[in-house]
């Protein structure tokens, strides 16, 4: 599958998930694996309420792959929030 | 360039719950029907809504659909039309049995009777007690709503376009409405879907702020397409908040949160809501906490380096009370604030969460516009209905669980007035003009080949902050004078966006460059029609219109009981007068008085 699309359908319904996404699409989409982009593809087909608990850490994911993808997704997250910290204006939906 | 043509009887956009429930209509009706979409249809934003919908089924507490379209009218400020509010409560009972009927896994009653529960601002016997009116499937009940309807759709067939993204509407010289152009994302062509009918269900357009709850699919797609193609926005200077979501992320923060004893705080530590509410203090209802965070907040007493936000701190509770009974919120905290809230307070702003506006429409779901003397004129062959459509069942301010009531009501109804209008020949397929893609396809060069501007990132960023600084939750004249200007030099700079990639194939980049351009027109429309409304009702609120003897709340009936157009050509706005009259002659009309609970 390209990898535009991939990307596109990070754009989730709840608003979370979105802003969970966005740093990885930033910094670590691209040097995904094909397994990883594969694996990542059949998480990203799961409804967003059963896809949220996973990436939030509230519920384990039931992939080993799926939960190596979101350890780097929250990787990601929590380096932007970290640079962030203090200048919360700096989220937007670009 | 060449572009390719489907014909069907009715194209929608938009597959929340107002497209899916307008296509099931029409594809059970044996019409073709087509369903644009950005995204699959159960990514909608409808999935985020939880509440439930309202309707007056009484199973778990009498109630009355009169006692609903009172409650609807008072929480709308007066500024809903009675007409389309009478429709909606009498029609709820019946859309939600069929939802039901459809599959949808409702919580049950003991005796299996669908459960309801109690939501803000529902009562009995107008305004006696809570009434239990919200029906609801747990927390899903969006999501819920979303499956049962697709589902139903895939039954009828109903054609599907997933991650095709709208582009214009095509009007012939009639004005007539005879389809959409639209891209495929995959390819990055440009087709026209042409129609006997186009009926909008694009959502609303909370993106606009800087601080919103809506997921990044909420664009306006439908009321950017509408405005460029002449049509105006009605009402769009009221949007609904909430007091604390998280700073620079729009996450909301419960008020559950201030039940247990959180305290919002200024740069300097200060208690502040003991000025603004000494009883009630940080427990005062939504709108004062909201009006006394901007205060601080415009007043210079915000916190971080921006000085844009306060503080909701819980740091005083002992740690295990947070755990015990604020788990999802320490985590939502750590998450998207990155501080631990047993250690550090949580920054917070007023957050933008619902769009009352939107395109005019009646209650029969048809888009309604000026033409001479009458002011509201059905466009042919164009029509909305949900999130993006004002028909107008909210006013001035929306009731929870209403919205996803008014998708199901609406979206039906223009699904039915399209069946009709189809049948009793007043639509058809007219043909198209020559020039029916022209505007899409010189939006679509002008990206294309741009060799320098600025990033849509930036330009986005500074029409957000603008939208949160000068059309927020509390207005100031000045405030939305200078925003007015402000948000027209944004528009330029919207006009000499740049993209570097150029390519045909899952271009991202100019999907979002797109989405900025209709973004820019709902942002004009809110700011220039909340810089004119020079009074406050509902969730326009400002500082300069307060409570008064005169002016209760300080809404101002005598000038200000109307409704607000605003076209995008030359930024005029007019208006019209708000439906006082119920639908039937027999029903009691719901007579204007302080909006007060």
């Amino acid at each position: 599958m390209e990898k535009g699309r991939i990307r596109w359908r990070c754009r989730r319904a709840l608003l979370e998930l979105d802003l969970v996404f966005r740093p990885f699409l930033a910094e670590g989409f691209d040097q995904l694996s094909d397994a990883e982009l594969a694996a990542l593809v059949e998480m990203l087909a799961l409804e967003d309420h059963d896809l949220w608990p996973m990436v939030h850490g509230t519920k384990p994911a039931p992939r080993s792959d799926w939960q190596a993808l979101i350890a780097k997704i929250q990787a990601a997250h929590r380096r932007q929030t970290q640079e962030l910290l203090g200048t919360p204006g700096g989220e937007t939906n670009a | 360039m060449n572009v390719e043509t489907y014909t069907f009887d009715a194209v929608i956009v938009g597959a929340g719950g107002a497209g899916l429930r307008a296509a099931l209509q029409l594809a059970e009706a044996g019409l073709r029907t087509a369903v644009l979409t950005k995204v699959f249809p159960t990514r909608s934003h409808t999935v985020a809504a939880q509440g439930g919908v309202a309707a007056s089924l009484g199973n778990s507490t009498p109630d009355h659909w009169h006692w609903h379209m009172y409650d609807t009218v008072k929480g709308s400020d007066w500024l809903g039309d009675q007409d389309a509010i009478e429709f909606m409560c009498r029609k709820a009972n019946e859309v939600v049995i069929e939802l039901e009927h459809y599959g949808m896994p409702f919580d049950r009653t003991d005796e299996g009777k669908i459960y309801q529960r109690p939501f803000g601002g529902h009562s009995m016997n107008y305004g006696e007690a809570p009434v239990m009116r919200s029906c609801a499937a747990a927390d899903r009940t969006g999501h819920a709503m979303l499956h049962a309807l697709y589902q139903r759709n895939v039954r009828a067939r109903t054609q599907f376009f997933v991650e095709w993204m709208a582009l214009d509407l095509i009007r012939d010289q009639d004005g007539d409405v005879l389809g959409v152009t639209a891209m495929e994302m995959e390819t990055g062509k440009v087709a026209i879907f042409h129609a006997k009918a186009t009926i909008f269900a694009t959502g609303g357009a909370g993106r606009i702020y800087y601080s919103s709850t809506n997921a990044f699919i909420n664009t306006g797609d439908g009321l950017g397409m509408a405005a460029r193609a002449g049509i105006p926005l009605e009402d769009m200077e009221f949007w609904q908040f909430h007091p604390t979501g998280v700073a620079g992320a729009g996450v909301l923060i419960t008020e559950g949160v201030r039940g247990e004893g959180g305290i919002l705080r200024n740069c300097n530590g200060e208690r502040f809501m003991e000025r603004y509410a000494p009883n009630l203090k940080d427990l005062a209802s939504r709108d004062v906490v909201s009006r006394a965070m901007v205060t601080e907040i415009n007043e210079g007493r915000g916190c971080g380096p921006n000085k844009d936000y306060v503080l909701l701190d819980i740091t005083h509770l002992p740690p295990e009370t947070i755990l015990k009974r604020l788990p999802g919120i320490r985590e939502i905290a750590i998450q998207f604030a990155g501080v631990d809230p047993i250690n550090e307070p949580i920054p917070v702003v007023p957050t933008v969460h619902y769009q009352m506006g939107g395109i005019p429409t009646n209650y029969k779901g048809q888009v309604v516009v000026p033409k001479g003397d009458d002011l509201e004129v059905p466009v042919v062959g164009f029509y909305a209905a949900g999130e993006c459509a004002c028909a107008s069942v909210h006013g001035a301010n929306r009731l929870g669980t209403n919205s996803l009531l008014d998708l199901l009501v609406f979206g039906k109804a223009s699904g039915e007035t399209v069946i009709e209008d189809i049948q009793s020949g007043n639509l058809r397929l007219k043909p198209l003009p020559k020039d029916a893609a022209d505007l899409s396809l010189a939006r679509i060069n002008r990206l294309n080949t741009a060799t320098s501007g600025e990033t849509v990132a930036d330009v986005l960023l500074d029409m957000q902050r603008t939208m949160q600084k000068h059309a927020g939750v509390f207005r100031f004249a000045h405030l939305l004078k200078e925003g007015v200007a402000r948000i027209l030099q944004v528009e330029e700079r919207v006009k000499h966006t740049f993209i570097n990639d150029k390519s045909m194939v899952w271009n991202t980049a100019r999907i979002e460059a797109l989405e900025l351009e209709n973004m820019i027109e709902v942002a004009k429309a809110t700011m220039i029609s909340a810089e004119a409304r020079k009074e406050s009702r509902g969730a326009h609120v400002r500082d300069d219109c307060p409570d008064t003897p005169e002016f209760p709340n300080g809404r101002n009936d005598k000038e200000w009981l109307k409704h607000t157009l605003w076209y995008r050509e030359g930024n005029r706005l007019t208006y019209k007068p708000v439906h006082l009259k119920p639908l039937h002659p027999d029903t009691q009309p719901i007579a204007l008085a302080k909006r007060t609970y």
